[in-house]
């Protein structure tokens, strides 16, 4: 196990050193960040300023120290000072990242949960109507755009029902208890939506396992002996069945973070995501657009050696592979 | 051949009235081969080819489009005026909009056209190129084993790590929008799914006694590799390309609609849903007709994908599922 996770924590620390390799390769491919720090004053520069800006922002140290000092201050969570409104990355990020993890957190209880259930119940009651509908949610989560899914979700929910709030929008009342529903309600569009896709992929890998396992010999065993339905379904069925799923949903939602930009866009959720594309993007503002993609990268890095662990934890094979 | 009732009834066969029984073979037919996603796909391929035939209106405005005929409903919409019947000022509602026009009244039907184009495209020249280069890699790296096969296998986990849309961003604050940066993007994304699985099913195929007797009798490992070891991991690759393309539709789609996509005013399904996205309370076909378009484009793609998986390598139902 320690040799297994030793392996494994080696290969993520090379993900995240290629990664930010990239990024760094990246960023002194655009534009000269001389000209990004000076910003939109139109000034004319004397040499010395220039050189001193250069000093300022370490450009005048070959470039492969520039990435260690880079790094060393990532590590050490100083992602520099944001262009835009000159104040620490990482300060900028710890504002937002809570509602991102928020609402990631919720699509993944959503997406467990919801995949859980409906693929049990589709294998169980298989080519029944459960079935059907299993599959044609799994379908319509797999096969639609999230932007799409989302801006639906504010057009039947938001303003023809008006069910929940179209969007953030300023967000619940100051001081409002976290577990009340006038809290609660802006999070619900948001999660489902990032989740759902999440949850078609635990759903089909549910059925699939779950079929597999109910055809075996135990189970038929189980059921001559006179075991009750609902015993072998939790006890003999889903225990065995559940590994697949639920490993592979830290990696599935790791990866449909990728939506939570698009999900935060689109319900105008303060999440990092919209932060990092509306002040980076519009403003140029390379420090914290930078620092957003390592957050990023941290994340799903994260999430993968979850899943590893919990691999390696309940399927002994895997550590010996 | 006649059977005896009594052996029609073990074999559990029913008889049928005849209309019942033909359209029982139609739907034998129809589960068998994948003929609806067929049907759609060729009618989004044939729609694409010939857009400019089809197209009524100018897909950019033009000089029909303006403020005055802004958000004209589709004329079978509930909101529309069938045959401008109810409004004979409305000159614009007579002269065919079939699916209502924009915020700026262009007529959405031709814009949906020319924005099939561009799905198929980028989708279709992304595959082609992520088609090769993970095909070429996966066989090398499996071929070769050693040093090779670790820097590959460590590529592709670090690609993984980078959070497609925000590194797409990034790329586009630095180089600027352009049709080319997308394509780039789009390969760069699109290579990746086929490594790690022709990887393995190249470890397979090169313990196979023909290709120790390949080398025995004197080929060149170009020779091996192309005549070889290609043709049995090449139903693998057309297998996942065929479940691999949908998602890349999808991320053109979101490329498109965070404005990371082909520049404007070029019709894309993506852009068409975030430009029509703030009307949506008030004209809701610029935004769904979009949608519903990228959904049945995708949802063909993937059950074209699962019938090919099934039928040429069911093996992959575990790899990929």
């Amino acid at each position: 196990m320690g040799r297994f996770l030793a392996r494994r924590a080696l290969s993520i620390f090379i993900s995240i050193i290629g990664a930010t390799v990239v990024i760094f390769i990246l960023s002194r491919l655009g534009p000269d960040p001389r000209i990004l720090f000076i910003g939109d004053a139109q000034v004319e520069l004397s040499e010395e300023q220039i050189a001193e800006i250069e000093r300022h922002l370490g450009l005048d140290k070959p470039l492969p120290l520039q990435y260690l000092t880079w790094m060393w201050n990532l590590i050490r969570l100083d992602m520099g000072q944001s262009l835009g409104s000159l104040r620490p990355v990482s300060e900028i990020i710890r504002e937002h990242l809570g509602m991102t993890l928020k609402i990631a957190a919720g699509a993944w209880m959503f997406a467990v949960t919801v995949g859980l259930s409906i693929g049990v119940l589709a294998a169980v009651k298989r080519a029944t109507l459960w079935d059907y509908v299993g599959r044609v949610l799994a379908l319509f989560g797999q096969a639609t755009p999230q932007f799409w899914t989302a801006v639906m979700a504010i057009l039947i929910f938001a303003v023809w029902l008006r069910w929940f709030p179209p969007g953030w929008s300023g967000g619940p009342p100051e001081g409002t208890f976290a577990l009340s529903w006038t809290n609660i309600k802006y999070y619900v569009l948001p999660c489902i939506v990032l989740g759902w896709p999440a949850s078609a992929g635990i759903m089909r890998l549910t059925r699939s396992a779950m079929l597999e396992i109910l055809d075996s010999e135990y189970i038929k065993l189980a059921r001559a002996k006179g075991v009750g339905p609902w015993t072998i379904i939790w006890k003999h069925g889903l225990r065995n069945a559940v590994i697949p799923p639920l490993t592979s949903a830290f990696v599935l939602l790791a990866d449909y973070l990728n939506g939570a930009l698009v999900v935060e866009i689109v319900f105008s959720m303060p999440g990092i995501g919209i932060v990092a594309l509306n002040r980076a993007v519009y403003d140029n503002d390379w420090p914290l657009l930078a620092g957003t993609v390592f957050c990023f990268i941290g994340i799903y890095v994260f999430f993968a050696f979850l899943a590893d662990i919990a691999y390696a934890l309940i399927d002994p094979r895997i550590r010996y592979e | 051949m006649q059977m005896t009732q009594i052996e029609r009834d073990l074999l559990g066969m029913r008889d049928y009235p005849p209309v019942v029984s033909q359209l029982r073979v139609i739907w034998m037919f129809m589960r068998r081969w994948p003929v609806i996603p067929m049907a759609v796909l060729a009618a989004l391929i044939f729609c694409g080819i010939f857009a400019p035939l089809l197209a009524t209106h100018d897909p950019y405005g033009g000089q029909d489009a303006g403020l005055r005929s802004r958000h004209i409903p589709p004329p079978w919409a509930p909101e529309g005026d069938w045959l401008g019947a109810g409004n004979p000022d409305q000159e614009a509602t007579r002269s065919g909009h079939y699916l209502g026009t924009d915020h700026t009244g262009r007529d959405v039907y031709s814009r949906m056209l020319f924005g099939a184009r561009i799905s198929l495209v980028v989708a279709g020249i992304a595959l082609v190129s992520g088609f090769i280069t993970g095909t070429t890699l996966g066989i090398v790296s499996g071929y070769s084993g050693g040093w090779i096969d670790e820097i590959i296998t460590r590529i592709v986990d670090i690609w993984q790590a980078l959070p497609f849309l925000m590194v797409a961003l990034v790329c586009v604050l630095l180089f600027g929008q352009s049709t080319v940066l997308l394509l780039a993007l789009m390969a760069a994304l699109a290579w990746n799914p086929f490594v790690r699985v022709i990887r393995s099913q190249t470890l397979v195929v090169k313990n196979q006694p023909f290709v120790d007797l390949a080398r025995v009798a004197g080929c060149s490992t170009i020779r091996i590799l192309l005549r070889h070891i290609l043709p049995g991991v090449i139903n693998t690759a057309v297998v996942i390309a065929t479940l691999s393309v949908g998602s890349l539709v999808l991320a053109e789609a979101a490329l498109s609609f965070l404005g990371a996509g082909v520049p404007h005013p070029t019709p894309t399904w993506g852009s068409m849903v975030s430009e029509g996205r703030g009307y949506i309370a008030t004209a809701w076909w610029p935004t769904v007709i979009p949608g519903v378009a990228i959904f049945l484009l995708v949802m063909s793609l993937n059950f074209t994908g699962d019938w090919l998986r099934d039928r040429l390598d069911p093996r992959l139902r575990q790899l990929v599922d």
